[in-house]
């Protein structure tokens, strides 16, 4: 029986696949979503233990400060995409770390606690929430945008959608996934130092979107399931374990690039339960499901 | 002093440049991101350690060894990272492919020699030259030959050989490198061979440099050389090497007349300074097409 503990870690975890799978909604990538948890964990602990708020209000403040500080660092970088996006995130992050390492109101290097009062519901409620709503959006006109975005931004801005504020929005809105996962995080373990947002902390929501299937809402779920709980299940390998960990996730990837869930798989399971339900002649599935976007008849 | 300090940024700067152009020249040709480079730059040192301490090899036999070991990681990421997602032309899926690579070398090096640094053997005399401005040791002038030489020996390599011109071709524009006749699979597993290498060498380099072979180089060093190819202009090689030198010149002087604090931040601060100003980097003509 696993620990109650690695299913609070695996929400967490959700939270920050789904930062990741946000901002790649419209075709960007950003290895530095460590830099938004680390700042929503501070703010959040700032606001509970130094200003006594209730962690409501401190979750509140996370998310707000997470989606402006990713507007804000989205504007400038909106100048760039691709590679350099993603490197222009790894060094914000970067520098973020660097900031609390020397930020003595938040104790620098040494870390800052008595933050508490994540449970295993307030986790869930929120990942049940935010995943809904991101369900909810999935087939809906912003989505639809985003994907045109993601597929070719020429086109999209010569169908005259807003393409610089569709990818501040994607951008800044995954920052906010990242600081709320970040806050929870924070009032979980009641100890946070700046070490514990480095480099791989920003590269361990991707790996749950690309594990997962970077196509769907459910796969960075899936990712951070296996992810997280696959380590746990190889305790009895001891010091092996990593090491064993890592070589899964190659073969994982190697057998299925394409992640364990694809929009396929999801549409042929809508379709399946449908027909099971009896529902399928009243509602065509074509309105359920999303249309292959047809590949464009250029490269630039 | 600032001879000293010169030197100093001479050699970290190339040594940097080493690790950068590796990363360059993957990129340049498929796009992709290799995660699994620092680690193979880390590595290079323990190589280097296992042949001279360990197996008590002469030195050049040693760089040999490094040398095979760079080969068969940088076909070895090839091999089982970047070739199984090829068809899908998806670059998340090698990427991290890459980054579970770089894990499971982390965790070798650390299963064989411990995770914390190990000292290497004296392996040239202690012979230093008063040369003015500053003094340099024997191994010191021994590392500096080897990286200027090995720079210019890629440089060589890509403008004045026909593998050269075929990694150039396949950067420029995979399809039309195929057609005119130019075997892309062979210079895709060449790039990634050639870049082992010299992340295993850059790492040998660093290990001599510092008197250790130090795992934790591959997420300080390592990764700062990723800034060091875009300031330099992604896909450039001759970028990387004036990056190389001008991020080495930047850390030494941070860490001299500032603090240590910021020393690992200058490179990254640089890289946003330039994608703010000229993303095209500083010898880059053109932005890559969009993909990572």
């Amino acid at each position: 029986m696993l620990d109650p503990s690695v299913f609070l870690l695996m929400g967490v975890n959700i939270l920050m696949g789904w930062s990741f799978y946000v901002i790649l909604m419209s075709g960007q990538f950003s290895f530095g979503n460590a830099g938004f948890m680390a700042l929503g964990a501070y703010t959040a602990g700032v606001a509970t233990v130094k200003l006594g708020l209730p962690l409501a209000v401190g979750l509140l403040i996370a998310v707000v400060v997470g989606a402006a500080i990713g507007w804000l660092v989205g504007l400038p970088a909106l100048r760039i995409r691709g590679v350099y996006l993603a490197l222009a995130t790894i060094a914000f992050a970067f520098l973020v770390e660097n900031l609390f390492i020397n930020l003595d109101y938040t104790g620098a290097q040494v870390g800052f606690y008595g933050m508490s009062g994540t449970t295993l519901p307030l986790v869930y409620a929120l990942v049940v929430a935010l995943g809904l709503l991101l369900l909810r959006l999935q087939h809906s006109r912003l989505a639809r945008s985003l994907q045109a975005v993601r597929e070719n931004e020429v086109v999209a801005s010569t169908l005259g959608l807003n393409t610089t504020y569709l990818k501040l929005l994607s951008f800044s809105t995954g920052a906010a996934f990242a600081s709320l996962a970040g806050a929870l995080y924070a009032h979980y373990i009641y100890f946070i130092s700046p070490e514990l947002f480095g480099f791989f902390q920003s590269i361990w929501p991707a790996f749950y979107v690309a594990i997962g299937g970077p196509e769907t809402v459910i796969g960075p779920i899936l990712g951070a399931a296996v992810v997280t709980l696959l380590p746990e299940y190889f305790q009895p390998l001891k010091e092996w374990r990593l090491l064993v960990f890592g070589l899964t996730v190659m073969a994982l990837i190697a057998v299925r690039p394409q992640g364990l869930y694809t929009r396929r798989m999801q549409e042929r399971l809508v379709q399946g339960v449908l027909a099971l339900v009896g529902r399928a002649r009243r509602r065509t599935p074509e309105t359920l499901v999303s249309p292959k976007v047809a590949e464009p008849p250029f490269h630039n | 002093m600032i001879g000293q300090q010169l030197l100093n940024a001479l050699m970290l700067g190339s040594n940097y440049a080493l690790v950068a152009i590796g990363y360059t020249l993957v990129f340049g040709i498929l796009n992709m991101l290799n995660f699994a480079h620092p680690n193979v730059f880390a590595l290079g040192g323990f190589l280097l350690f296992a042949g001279v301490a360990s197996l008590a090899l002469p030195f050049p036999l040693a760089v040999l060894l490094v040398i095979v070991g760079g080969v068969v990681l940088g076909l070895a990421t090839e091999l089982f990272c970047f070739r199984p997602a090829e068809h899908l032309h998806d670059e998340l899926a090698p990427a991290i492919s890459s980054v579970a690579f770089a894990l499971v070398l982390t965790e070798v090096v650390a299963k064989v020699w411990g995770s914390e640094p190990r000292r290497l053997p004296p392996l040239v005399g202690g012979a230093s030259f008063d040369l003015g401005l500053f003094q340099v040791s024997t191994i010191q002038l021994v590392i500096l030959i080897l990286s200027f030489g090995l720079m210019l020996a890629v440089d060589w390599m890509l403008y004045r050989t026909r593998a050269g011109y075929a990694l150039r071709a396949v950067a420029e524009r995979r399809d039309v490198a195929q057609l005119l006749g130019v075997n892309v699979r062979a210079t895709v597993v060449l790039a990634f061979a050639l870049s082992g290498v010299l992340a295993a060498l850059a790492g040998t380099l660093l290990a001599m440099r510092l008197g250790l072979a130090d795992p934790n180089v591959a997420l300080s060093y390592g990764l700062r050389a990723l800034a060091v190819m875009v300031i330099g202009g992604l896909g450039n090689v001759r970028g990387a090497m004036l990056a190389g030198l001008l991020v080495g010149l930047v850390d030494v002087m941070t860490l001299a007349f500032l603090s240590q604090a910021y020393s690992g931040v200058a490179a990254w601060v640089l890289l946003l300074l330039v994608l703010l100003f000229k993303p095209s980097g500083l010898l880059g003509t053109r932005l890559q097409r969009e993909s990572i």
